[in-house]
């Protein structure tokens, strides 16, 4: 047979390519209604095709980290007596002081108020200039705060948020970025005040435990699910997706979710022992020359 | 005297190097110099007798110029040490600088408020220096990196899917209870039905089991007793106690 690039005549080419492409095309629409027809009198042979045909992601191909924690009585006994066994053990209602940055702008007063919104018994309080961040910590402390939540805010929009677990600690720093209001999605709903459930994706390494029991002890143990209210905080690639929804269980197979917002997403930049000190010692910190390769996770 | 006059006329009509000509005015870059002003009057060099303060680490000294130690210029210059009281300092000059012209003992005092100033300021920041908020330099090519890798790392996420799965994971774990407040009943029924559904599938498989059960119901029947409610709390009493006491053999 003719190569058909070898062939002088342009409109013979054009019509040899075409018909040739034709056929590839037609041949694998044939493949595959064939494959359909024998997979739906045979669902098995579905299922071995999908259980052996799984493309490679960046999560099933992570690099192995040895402190993924599965089921380890070393890190049970480790977080039974950690900084968090007030809010889990002994049943501590949470309770938050949200702040910002000093001189904060109009766009980071927004979102705090979405965010006095999303945790339940929350206090917003207004930052003023003579206030450090270690007296702040000090007042909190003596009014019995559990949680203070700085906004920082670079450029007129909030850029970073500080999460700061009282009275021991320990403090996150992480970078906030696709902050999307309530009000600037579309077809978002009302919240209500009832207390919305967690949900916690993907915090599996042992410093990932660490961020998911901090985000735990921000909410109160028992949600009102007659609220069905939920906020969700989604781990992926090291990025936590922080979504909430009104949610109807519609059949036992189909949920339908109806978006109530903030949108954002947090990165972990650095996570500190103890409350915030500018001098203090990193237990975790971002570096660039960490990034060794794309799939390498640290939650 | 006939010196100071000389180097005036150089400074003023020649050259000097500490010299700075604006459009407004000359000023002086001379390190003693009371004023900064280029003039007769404030400037150190054409003055033999001259008086000035400056700050050296943080401590303040008086500079006093005598025309009895101009042939040694190493030891042109009288420093003394000013006190850290202001008030007790602005009395040191005045006696230092006793029948001096008013206007070096005016120029000295002028400069010994404006160094203590400074000096009061430097100290308080440098005891904020821990609590102003560090500087960070912006990465672009990290941040243009990083926003590339969130918008695909959230299409990986699929996050609605991943929340109806894990909120039905809930509803069909029990994790609600029983009689779940946010589910609809038709909804809640299908779901046990559901469960009961996949139990007979189990059931099925083990039919063995299923005989036996069956049987030891029938023993159940038969053992089934009718009994008035007369005396029943006293029969109720007996057992409790009767237990009671079991139970106490059994810890012993």
């Amino acid at each position: 047979m003719v190569e058909i690039n070898t062939i002088k005549n342009k409109l013979k080419r054009e019509e040899l390519y075409q018909k040739q492409k034709n056929a590839k095309a037609k041949a694998k629409r044939d493949r595959r209604t064939t494959l359909q027809k024998e997979e739906s009198s045979n669902p098995e042979k579905k299922e071995k095709r999908l259980a052996e045909n799984v493309p490679n992601t960046l999560e099933n191909t992570r690099e192995f980290d040895e402190t993924i924690v599965e089921e380890d009585a070393e890190v049970a006994a480790d977080e039974a007596t950690d900084e968090f066994s007030q809010y889990f053990q002994n049943g501590l209602t949470p309770k938050i002081l949200i702040t910002t940055s000093k001189g904060p702008s109009a766009s980071v007063y927004e979102f705090a108020t979405e965010l006095v919104d999303i945790f339940p018994n929350t206090h917003f309080v207004k930052r003023k200039p003579q206030f450090e961040m270690k007296h702040i910590i000090e007042f909190s402390k003596n009014r019995d705060f559990t949680d203070i939540m700085v906004i920082n805010e670079d450029r007129k929009e909030p850029n970073a948020l500080t999460l700061i677990h009282l009275p021991d600690g320990p403090t996150a720093h992480f970078k906030l970025s696709s902050i999307q209001l309530s009000k600037d999605i579309e077809g978002h709903g009302r919240t209500s005040s009832h207390k919305p459930e967690l949900i916690l994706n993907n915090f599996n390494t042992r410093l990932g435990h660490t961020i998911g029991r901090m985000f735990t002890a921000l909410f109160p143990h028992v949600p009102e699910f007659q609220g069905r209210q939920v906020a969700t905080l989604h781990n992926q690639r090291d990025f936590i997706f922080f979504r909430r929804h009104r949610y109807v269980f519609k059949n036992a197979k189909r949920v339908n979710l109806q978006e109530l917002g903030p949108r954002f997403t947090l990165k972990l930049k650095w996570l500190q022992k103890g409350t915030f000190d500018r001098k203090g010692e990193h237990e975790w910190m971002f570096k660039p020359e960490m990034e060794t390769s794309r799939r390498r996770f640290f939650l | 005297m006939n010196t100071d006059e000389v180097i005036w006329q150089v400074i003023n009509q020649q050259f000097c190097s500490y010299k700075v000509k604006t459009a407004t005015g000359n000023f002086c870059r001379n390190e003693y110099n009371a004023t900064g002003l280029c003039n007769r009057q404030s400037c150190p060099l054409a003055n033999s007798r001259y008086a000035t303060v400056r700050e050296q680490n943080g401590v303040i000294y008086l500079f006093v110029k005598t025309p009895e130690r101009a042939h040694m210029p190493s030891k042109m210059w009288e420093k003394i040490k000013l006190s850290k009281n202001y008030a007790q300092a602005l009395e040191q000059i005045d006696k230092e600088l006793i029948y001096w012209p008013n206007f070096s003992v005016h120029k000295c005092k002028q400069r010994l408020t404006k160094i203590t100033q400074y000096l009061i300021k430097m100290r308080k920041l440098k005891l904020k220096a821990d609590e102003r908020p560090k500087l960070v330099g912006i990465k672009k090519k990290i941040d243009r990196r990083e926003a590339r890798r969130e918008v695909k790392a959230e299409a990986a996420a699929r996050l609605d899917k991943a929340i109806e799965k894990e909120l039905l994971d809930r509803l069909k774990s029990h994790a609600y209870g029983d009689a779940p407040l946010n589910v609809h009943e038709d909804v809640w029924k299908e779901i046990l039905e559901g469960e009961k559904g996949a139990l007979e599938v189990d059931s099925d498989q083990t039919d063995e089991d299923d005989s036996q059960s069956e049987e030891e119901e029938e023993d159940e029947d038969e053992e089934r007793e009718y009994v008035s409610d007369q005396s029943e709390d006293e029969e109720d009493m007996e057992d409790m106690f009767e237990k009671e006491y079991e139970h106490e053999t059994v810890e012993l």
